[in-house]
């Protein structure tokens, strides 16, 4: 697995600073965000663009590395494997830069040739082949804030029937102002800060990241005598089509893709012991987590432990998926659960416990993860220790 | 060839030839393509859709103030589907390689002009790349699975692939995939500073940049409707450099003809890009007959690439499909009713 979040630019330093509950949030500097209301983000300041190459695609590329290494991947195991990414933005900060360099009285060509050949999404792509001779398949879902979440299903499907071996599966969303702009004028942003699942919860704050696991099939990583962190077990997909911003408050669709992801797994939902929460910090995100969480657990609701690292690390957007799976993996493996930050007082609509300060779960074996984006697109990954 | 095909079970598009599969003829073009300017008085040529005063099912609620492309890619969708309804159960696909771009372009430009400026906020969601794909669900009530890929001119053929691992592995009853396009003067000053355009002073010296959609409806094989257009096989590679593009290419397209005994023709599109030349001696290594239909439509990368498709399948020929993506990426499917 290979991370990098604002509290963190490798899984050990993220997991150190989630443990640690360190916030990540600091004044945004990648551009001026003095027009808008909110000025602060998870900006990770260590993320700067090598020269003809966009943010996104550096940080991509680094988290890739890092996730080879822990896997003990060959050169050849990983050229021909297949690539499921998850991303929003892309290289929308140096789109931007693009745009701006149309706008100028005296624009320069040099520049936006660059500029405009760096942002498109394929070209991250090809930075990865070129860089890392990553020459297999590749799938860039874009389903905003389920991206990475679908990017790991659909590997896991594929690796699961047998299709694929391996496949390396995950998402990257570096900070642009057009999406910090747009959640801002959308008034999704809280001024003061992100408070997951609380009753005076008033929105969210953005972040940067990357998350990439390399999946593998059982026989297969056990045939090469590697160290299996946690098992992938069920996936499941669907598509809320109440409001194109908004789930439909009564959760059904999104506690569908909770149940798919149970059912494949064949786990009952008293079998499961943590959610790691899509828990945006927003008024009806939550509220919508909270019943859909009701729907499918019903009296059991009360003995799971729900926690979101986005009060940590902000919405990772298309990252947000991979980067939330990788630190439930974490979870599983480890026997911990991440706390969710600056909660002040439990939202009574909450049925379950919120986790509000980094737990030991000794006994936990499976645990499931959410992802509810724009556009209606629900995703929820279920991983269980490894046996 | 692998003898696992997906059956084509429905198919719609918009084209500038006009809102439907039947309007998008080779003789349905007519005319010269319209200037448009884009960024530094340069006028580029397009080939638009035309106007549609008949869209009144999506002139409500939240269908009010999407994009075109959220339109081409509803009403592709709904002739291909016809009054057979999506499996619940069924996958959707929608891919796009620009995407909502005119929207992005708009949200965008206060910021652009000025340091105090604030967005119209409207804008925003239509910016997202899954908006197409949101709104189509949403038209269709689909409570399913979805996706939005994005790529580059061979993101449709990656949809394909998508679409024919899923239903292959029995993850889904049938795919709808639906790739589409809307001209934007950003999306088109940004090719410009790699590829060639036709502009309004110099016509013939370039790309001339088209919009639309196409939809395909696809199930898994059954004999018993043994007249339907079938897709063999897809696939789309990544190369390193140029002389690895053209071998991959070639692998693929003898990957897809080998064991097929029928004549062969090839769609290819060679449309003004910077690998033209490479993908026409490719082809003709692998038929006599090789052809681009709807060049003159334009090129709206993936969205041309289906269309070609789309032809191919109302042809009842067997055919070879290439595509090559500005991002070193080669694209290849056979198509036909037998082999």
């Amino acid at each position: 697995m290979g991370l990098m979040t604002p509290v963190g630019a490798t899984v050990p330093e993220t997991r150190s600073g989630i443990q640690k509950a360190v916030d990540g949030f600091s004044p945004i500097t990648l551009f001026n965000a003095s027009r808008y209301r909110c000025k602060k983000g998870g900006q990770i300041a260590e993320l700067v663009a090598e020269p003809g190459r966009s943010r996104a695609s550096c940080m991509i590329e680094k988290v890739v590395r890092e996730a080879f290494q822990q896997a003990g991947w060959s050169e050849e195991m990983s050229a021909a494997a297949p690539v499921c990414l998850g991303t929003t933005n892309g290289g929308m900060f140096e789109g931007e830069q693009f745009f701006r360099e149309l706008h100028a009285e005296c624009p320069r060509e040099d520049f936006s040739r660059l500029s405009s050949g760096i942002y498109p999404i394929s070209r991250q792509l090809q930075d990865l082949e070129w860089n890392l001779n990553l020459m297999g398949r590749k799938i860039i879902f874009s389903n905003a804030c389920a991206s990475g979440a679908n990017s790991i299903g659909h590997a896991f499907h594929m690796i699961h029937d047998g299709v694929w071996d391996r496949a390396i599966a995950g998402g990257y969303d570096a900070l642009c102002e057009l999406s910090f702009a747009g959640f801002d004028s959308l008034r999704s942003f809280t001024t003061t800060q992100c408070r997951p699942f609380s009753k005076n919860r008033n929105g969210l704050l953005l972040g940067e990241g990357a998350g990439v696991m390399c999946l593998e099939s059982e026989s297969s990583a056990r045939k090469r005598g590697a160290t299996l962190i946690a098992e992938v077990l069920g996936y499941g997909a669907t598509t809320d089509t109440y409001h194109h911003t908004q789930h439909n408050p009564n959760g059904k669709i999104a506690a569908r893709s909770m149940s798919l992801a149970m059912d494949e797994g064949r786990i009952a939902a008293s079998d499961i012991g943590y959610i790691n929460a899509h828990g945006t910090g927003t008024l009806i995100n939550d509220s919508m987590e909270a019943t859909a969480v009701e729907v499918v657990f019903g009296a059991d609701a009360a003995s799971v432990r729900v926690s979101s690292n986005k009060a940590a690390i902000g919405h990772l957007l298309g990252a947000a998926g991979s980067v939330e799976a990788i630190l439930t993996a974490l979870s599983v493996s480890e026997k911990w659960i991440s706390p969710t930050l600056h909660v002040d007082e439990v939202d009574p609509i909450c049925k379950f416990r919120l986790v509000q300060a980094t737990e030991e779960a000794p006994h936990l074996r499976y645990a499931l993860t959410n992802s509810f984006g724009f556009g209606g697109a629900c995703a929820s990954l279920l991983l269980g220790a490894v046996p | 060839m692998s003898a696992k095909a997906l059956r084509v079970t429905g198919m719609g598009a918009v084209s500038p030839c006009g809102w439907g599969s039947a309007m998008l003829r080779g003789d349905a073009i007519h005319g010269a393509p319209e200037a448009m300017e884009i960024y530094g008085g340069t006028r580029a040529l397009v080939r638009r859709v035309p106007g549609n005063d008949a869209l009144k099912h999506l002139d409500q609620g939240r269908f009010r103030k999407v994009a075109g492309i959220t339109k081409f890619a509803i009403e592709a969708a709904r002739e291909c589907l016809g009054d057979k309804a999506l499996s619940p159960e069924a996958t959707v696909i929608v891919a796009v390689s620009a995407g909502s771009i005119t929207y992005s372009e708009q949200f965008f430009a206060p910021m652009a002009r000025n340091k105090t400026e604030l967005p119209f906020p409207q804008f925003f969601p239509e910016t997202v790349f899954n908006a197409a794909c949101s709104h189509l669900c949403a038209f269709l009530g689909h409570p399913g699975p979805s996706y939005a890929l994005v790529g580059d001119a061979t993101v449709g053929f990656e949809a394909l692939a998508l679409a024919r691992d899923l239903i292959l592995n029995c993850r889904t009853p049938e795919c709808l995939v639906v790739v589409a396009e809307e001209i934007s003067a950003l999306q088109i000053a940004g090719v410009s500073r790699h590829v060639r355009i036709a502009t309004a002073d110099a016509p013939h010296n370039g790309m001339v940049f088209a919009e639309g959609s196409c939809a395909l409806r696809l199930a898994p094989d059954d004999p018993r409707d043994a007249g339907c257009s079938r897709i063999w096989g897809c696939s789309v590679e990544p190369a390193r450099d140029i002389p690895a593009l053209g071998q991959n290419l070639k692998r693929q397209l003898s990957a897809l003809r080998s064991g097929v005994s029928v004549p062969l023709e090839l769609y290819g599109g060679w449309m003004g890009g910077p690998f033209d030349r490479l993908e026409r001696a490719v082809a003709s290594h692998f038929s006599p007959k090789t052809s681009t239909p709807f060049s003159e439509a334009g090129e709206a990368f993936p969205v041309s690439a289906l269309w070609r498709m789309m032809e191919a399948c109302r042809s009842r020929s067997t055919v070879l499909l290439t595509t090559m993506g500005l991002h070193r990426r080669s694209a290849a499917a056979l198509v036909g009713v037998s082999l």
